[in-house]
């Protein structure tokens, strides 16, 4: 770590390696540069930081980037086009199944938070806990963009098909909960 | 604060109604920025990718928003950082290994390897420069890349941000001493296994003195 001194010269460091120390303040930092060797040793440090940014490369985009975010969006476009030509009714039972969906992962939002917060007193156990609960979050929240995506690909041709994936949620959810409870039985 | 170019407004008018030809213009023109910002902040070219065709989507969607007042280049990188700040804290959570060091071949530099007085860093050294990078917290990272790959001002930094000039102003200047302590804390690891390497990079990342 950096020795300790006047932090006043380091302003004066700051603005000059951005540009924007005007000359007279540049003479001074100068002059403490000549007579402070620990403030000396940390411009040095700090110039060469300084110059290695300056050098580096603006990496180019891929070739076929912008080709490839046209046609993502010309997608999003057609399947936001075909998704508001559902009927009102398909719209309305497609926002029903989705909320539905959502609320079955209360149950689990509110055992995770009652996890964590019984787990405060042992930094251990804390750790472990956070980490196994943001391991089947993870796992959870990307079940349901798979259910969601595939619900919202449905909705274009079958819609009922599409409100009867959605419906699949809480099961999915039991499932990843059955799994839990067979891998971490009470010792 | 730099002002929208005219024809950059056209072409956002005309995306507004729903020209997709309009649109690809500013993505070829702001491709490369986009892609360089999001490749700093996840030190990952694969993702970099994925997180520049999510940003101008969601600049797509969200156009109706933007102030024609402001520089589009500026509205379409905060949209791009606030993506990438997510995504590495996305990352972070399903708990990668972010503590990767640069590999020793990054170091090794090759007798080819340009000389002080050349501007551009090679692949090598950028890779080096990068790791150290990835070490920053992103919240003085994005200000860092947004200074020196974009020279933005502290104010447009700030703007972009959501934060004061002078909060800014010291992340810069913590960034900087971390990589410098960051590099020092190298420079002691590697003493004495690859002295002729680091004396060679350390002559490339050594400022020349200046006339003035």
């Amino acid at each position: 770590m950096s020795e300790e001194f006047n932090p006043q010269p380091l302003d004066m460091m700051q603005e000059a390696l951005d540009g924007q120390l005007p000359d007279e303040m540049a003479q001074k930092l100068l002059d403490v540069l000549g007579r402070d060797q620990s403030a000396a040793k940390e411009y040095d440090r700090l110039q060469r930081v300084d110059t290695l940014l300056k050098r580096a490369p603006q990496q180019r985009a891929p070739a076929r980037l912008a080709a490839t975010i046209m046609a993502r969006l010309a997608q999003r476009m057609q399947a936001e086009t075909a998704l508001s030509d559902l009927s009102p009714e398909t719209q309305k039972l497609m926002m029903w199944s989705l909320t539905a969906s959502m609320m079955a992962t209360m149950p689990m939002m509110e055992a995770a938070s009652w996890l964590v917060l019984h787990a405060q007193r042992d930094p251990e156990v804390l750790s472990e806990v956070m980490l196994q609960t943001i391991g089947w979050m993870s796992l959870v929240t990307e079940a349901l963009i798979l259910l969601l995506e595939g619900a919202e690909d449905l909705a274009r041709t079958q819609p009922e098909l599409a409100t009867a994936t959605l419906a699949l949620a809480p099961y999915m959810l039991g499932s990843v909960l059955d799994h839990l409870g067979e891998a971490y039985q009470p010792r | 604060m730099a002002k929208p170019d005219p024809k950059i407004l056209e072409w956002v008018e005309a995306a507004l109604a729903d020209d997709q030809d309009a649109f690809a213009e500013l993505v070829y023109l702001f491709q490369d920025p986009v892609y360089n910002l999001c490749y700093r902040m996840l030190g990952d070219a694969g993702e970099a990718e994925d997180a520049t065709q999510e940003a101008f989507l969601r600049a797509f969607l969200n156009l109706r928003r933007y102030d024609t007042k402001r520089s589009f280049k500026t509205w379409l990188m905060s949209i791009a950082s606030n993506h990438c700040i997510d995504r590495w804290r996305k990352r972070r959570m399903q708990l990668v290994s972010l503590d990767d060091e640069p590999t020793a071949a990054a170091l090794a530099l090759s007798s080819s390897d340009p000389l002080p007085e050349q501007a551009a860093l090679s692949a090598e050294q950028s890779e080096l420069l990068q790791g150290l990078l990835m070490k920053l917290e992103e919240s003085y990272r994005l200000p860092l890349i947004l200074r020196y790959w974009y020279d933005y001002s502290y104010a447009e930094i700030a703007q972009l941000m959501e934060t004061t000039e002078s909060a800014i102003k010291s992340r810069l200047f913590r960034a900087r001493r971390t990589l410098a302590d960051l590099l020092s804390d190298r420079d002691a690891r590697a003493s004495g296994v690859k002295d002729d390497e680091d004396d060679r990079f350390d002559r490339l990342a050594t400022p020349k003195p200046k006339g003035n």
